[in-house]
């Protein structure tokens, strides 16, 4: 299954990895749980949705949420630009659109990545993310995708 | 084996044939003589066990071979059916129904034990073949000693059958045919002489059964009846032409030596307990016909539900980008592409059509479980009730349907248990001992209109009004202002219910809200209507389909929603200086009634983006409840596609799903009903 992959991420080798942009930093995800990546388009707000939910937009006739990346993970917020992309995953039989500042290549990791809870003094955060990746310096910190989509348990 | 693969269909077809088995036995309780039913049921029972071997489900098997034996004995009329009887083959497609459900579910057969079951019919069907077979043999090998052409076996029905043919100038061959003892395909060479006798005539009996012979289930030979009007030279001229047969032997059937047969063997008929001989059949030909023949069914295809939402989601995209491309043809005036556009249009409204018509199913497919629950609920009430079932055609959509078996099986229940009165008490009355219940679904407008009826007691508002005060539901002075009608509406409150005593079948409180609440959220609604001693009647109203409605467009500043037409009463314009307080509240007065409004900007945490120079109020209702919604702009009225919003937002109450508008942006729906809390 896709999603377990993206679990253990820590025992693959030759990991492949769609890398993108939040603010400064460089994240990724599994190639395996990515669908597509789609231009910006309008987002119809749900009122009521839990905060990192910034609404839906229809992908070829069916409706798709979209969080924000940025508001899931904690980091300030930047204004929309030419580069903004909506990245689309699957994660189990759920499909979500995810907004990020920029998307920058599909990289392959050959390293195992460290594990996110040593590498970062275990910070609440930690629970979002499942290692990180290390090519020559350059670090892309790799998302878990089951917990950042997780189904809202204090839903209103 | 791997057998998995199969298991979907396995599960179906069993499905079905239980519903089948369960209809038989329905209508064979009605009416013990019908043996063409019988056939039916054995043909039913004969499948189930054929798949359930296959797929490697012995218990089944085994169950479906002991009623196979016994109903094979009522079709041949050495076993006379009794309630007894009928009541053990239902237990036995109960038990049937549990293990194919648990084989669903992954589990093991074994969670009913049928062991039981197993022994009794076999002390249904084993004392009458003990007694029979032992006098039979003789006498079979008296007739094969007699004469020296092939003999068969033949029921009074195929006599009948035999001697009306004989009126008409045909006559009946037995053909007896031995195939090669080298043949390999044994069923394709058997399916080749059946279809040359066809040519000829009429195969009115085959041993073993057409089926057995198509599944090889028989040695090198087999015999066949024939009603033609050939003569036997020809007809073994036919059969002969065909390769791999060794031998054809031929007979003309006379039933005058039948007749001198039949004496011969009277112990065996006599030994049989209780045979049934009918004068006449009611209609031998149309028996005959049934078995050569196959039934014809319609030609259908299975196909899964989600396969036909991706359809209906391909659809809306079809729809939304020849939108766009419309657009695209005004703005460069490309005169041919409009015109083709045109045709397009047509072809995508066919298209929709046909794709939401594929997903409309008719209401029978709930409605045929229905007659066999009633009848275990008078039985186990001891009431005599007749159920009418009308309409059963009437579609709706699949996810309709999918939803409304619980609240119907709940006001059917409520009818045969508070509605019809006992047999006694109606006679009292002056009514007929047996109550009807019916179960009618029919097109109204836009909408399906499901009724459950009864000819019972009635429900008293008195008693209502007395129970809700006593509940605590609402007070003495409101249940006096009530009129009957508003009363009898109280059992739709939640915990009420009227039954002075709790029953299995229902009165455990909570009956009808669960009913409404049900129905309602499949935007339906439900009503009752009632007279003392006449009976009730409970109104269900459905939406023709979930997936496609009308609806209203709205903006509320720069965001869009829609509104189910469904729930609109009318549209006003009005002033901000129309809108007047009550108590802190905001309200409107239209024509004489006063309706709180609810401001979506306010309510649904609308950006402010600009102050709107009109005010528009949305006029909208649940039940008898009226709001109006105050939105700053009418788009106007439209067809949308609901889709869901999926899981991400459960919880999320006030909007029924979300639609793609034709420019491809997302338009929330309003659960209008939500929005009124």
């Amino acid at each position: 299954m896709a999603n377990t992959e993206n679990n253990n991420v820590t025992t693959e080798e030759n990991l492949q990895v769609v890398a993108f942009k939040l603010r400064n930093e460089e994240y990724g995800v599994s190639i395996l749980n990515v669908q597509e990546i789609r231009n910006l388009t309008d987002i119809t707000r749900v009122p009521f949705a839990q905060d990192f939910i910034k609404g839906v937009i229809n992908l070829r006739g069916s409706v798709l949420p979209v969080i924000d990346l940025k508001e899931r993970l904690g980091l300030e917020q930047t204004p929309y630009t030419q580069d903004t992309r909506i990245v689309t995953v699957t994660v189990g039989d759920l499909h979500v659109g995810m907004l990020v500042d920029a998307v920058t290549e599909v990289l392959t990791l050959t390293a195992k990545p460290i594990d996110a809870k040593k590498a970062v003094n275990g910070k609440e955060l930690t629970q979002f993310l499942s290692g990180i990746g290390n090519i020559d310096g350059r670090l892309i910190i790799m998302l878990n995708l089951e917990e950042i989509i997780g189904l809202p348990k204090e839903g209103k | 084996m791997d057998t998995n693969q199969y298991m979907d269909m396995f599960l179906d077809e069993s499905h079905e044939h239980l519903q089948s088995l369960n209809d038989g036995l329905l209508s064979l309780e009605d009416n013990m003589e019908d043996t063409s039913v019988v056939n039916e049921i054995f043909r039913n029972a004969h499948t189930l066990k054929g798949m359930s071997a296959t797929m490697g489900y012995n218990k089944i098997a085994e169950l479906t071979h002991e009623m196979e034996d016994v109903l094979d004995l009522i079709r041949k009329e050495q076993l006379k059916l009794n309630e007894d009887i009928i009541d053990t083959l239902f237990k036995c497609v109960d038990s049937l129904g549990q293990m194919i459900d648990s084989v669903g579910n992954g589990e093991s057969e074994d969670v009913v034990d049928v062991s039981d079951l197993v022994k009794k019919l076999s002390s249904i069907s084993k004392p009458d073949k003990a007694g029979a077979a032992a006098p039979a043999a003789p006498a079979a090998a008296d007739a094969k000693a007699s004469a020296a052409a092939p003999t068969i076996e033949l029921s009074d029905v195929d006599k009948d059958v035999i001697k009306q043919a004989a009126e008409t100038g045909l006559q009946a061959i037995h053909i007896k045919v031995t195939l090669a003892d080298t043949c390999l395909l044994k069923s394709a060479r058997s399916y080749m002489v059946m279809n040359a006798l066809d040519e000829l005539g009429d195969v009115i009996k085959s041993v073993p059964s057409a089926e057995d012979l198509e599944q090889e289930k028989f040695d090198h030979s087999f015999d066949v009846v024939l009603i033609t009007a050939s003569e036997e030279k020809a007809v073994q001229d036919a059969v002969n032409s065909i390769s791999e047969i060794s031998k054809v032997e031929t007979n003309v059937i006379k039933l005058d030596e039948e007749k001198k047969a039949a004496p011969a063997a009277p112990a065996a008929k006599a030994a049989a307990p209780a045979p049934v001989k009918k004068a006449a059949a009611p209609a031998p030909a149309k028996k005959a016909a049934a078995p050569a023949k196959k039934v014809h069914h319609s030609q259908s295809v299975r196909v899964d539900i989600e396969k036909l939402d991706t359809l209906m989601n391909l659809m809306g995209e079809l729809v939304i980008n020849k939108v766009r491309l419309e657009q695209i043809g005004q703005t460069h005036r490309l005169a041919d592409l409009t015109e083709t556009l045109e045709q397009m249009d047509r072809v995508t409204t066919d298209l929709q059509n046909i794709v939401m018509k594929v997903r409309m199913v008719p209401v029978s497919s709930v409605f045929n479980r229905f007659p066999r629950m009633v009848r275990d609920i008078a039985k186990e009430l001891n009431k005599e009730i007749n159920l009418t079932i009308e309409g059963e055609e009437t579609e709706l959509d699949r996810t309709v349907i999918d939803e409304i078996g619980d609240p119907i099986m709940h006001l059917l229940r409520n009818s045969c248990d508070h509605g019809v009165e006992e047999p006694d008490e109606r006679e009292a009355k002056g009514k007929p001992r047996a109550g009807e219940v019916g179960l009618i679904a029919r097109h109204e407008g836009n909408n399906v209109v499901i009724m459950v009826t009864d000819d019972g007691a009635g429900i008293d508002a008195a008693k209502i009004r007395a129970k809700a005060v006593e509940k605590g539901m609402v007070t003495q002075e409101e249940a006096d202002k009530m009129d009957d009608a508003e009363a009898v509406r109280l059992i739709f409150l939640p915990g009420f219910s009227t039954a002075d005593h709790i029953s299995d079948i229902s009165g455990r409180g909570v009956g009808m809200d669960v009913v409404r609440s049900k129905i309602e959220a499949l935007s339906g609604h439900v009503d009752v209507e009632t007279k003392i001693d006449e009976g009730s009647v409970f109104k269900i109203k459905l939406p023709l389909t979930l997936a496609i409605i009308q609806a209203m467009l709205v903006k509320v500043q720069e965001e869009m929603y829609a509104i189910p037409l469904g729930s609109i009463d009318s549209t006003i314009n009005i002033q901000e200086d129309e809108i007047k307080t009550v108590q802190n509240k905001e309200v409107i007065v239209l024509r004489g009634e006063i309706i709180p409004i609810i401001r979506m900007e306010k309510m649904l945490q609308v950006p402010h983006v600009k102050d709107s120079d009109e005010t528009f109020v949305v006029v909208v209702h649940t039940g008898d409840a009226k709001a109006g919604i105050v939105v700053d702009n009418l788009i106007g009225q439209q067809e949308i596609v609901i889709k869901t919003l999926g899981s991400l937002f459960t919880g999320l109450k006030m909007f029924s799903g979300a639609t793609v508008l034709g420019d491809g942006r997302v338009a929330l729906i309003l659960d209008v009903a939500t929005m009124m809390q």
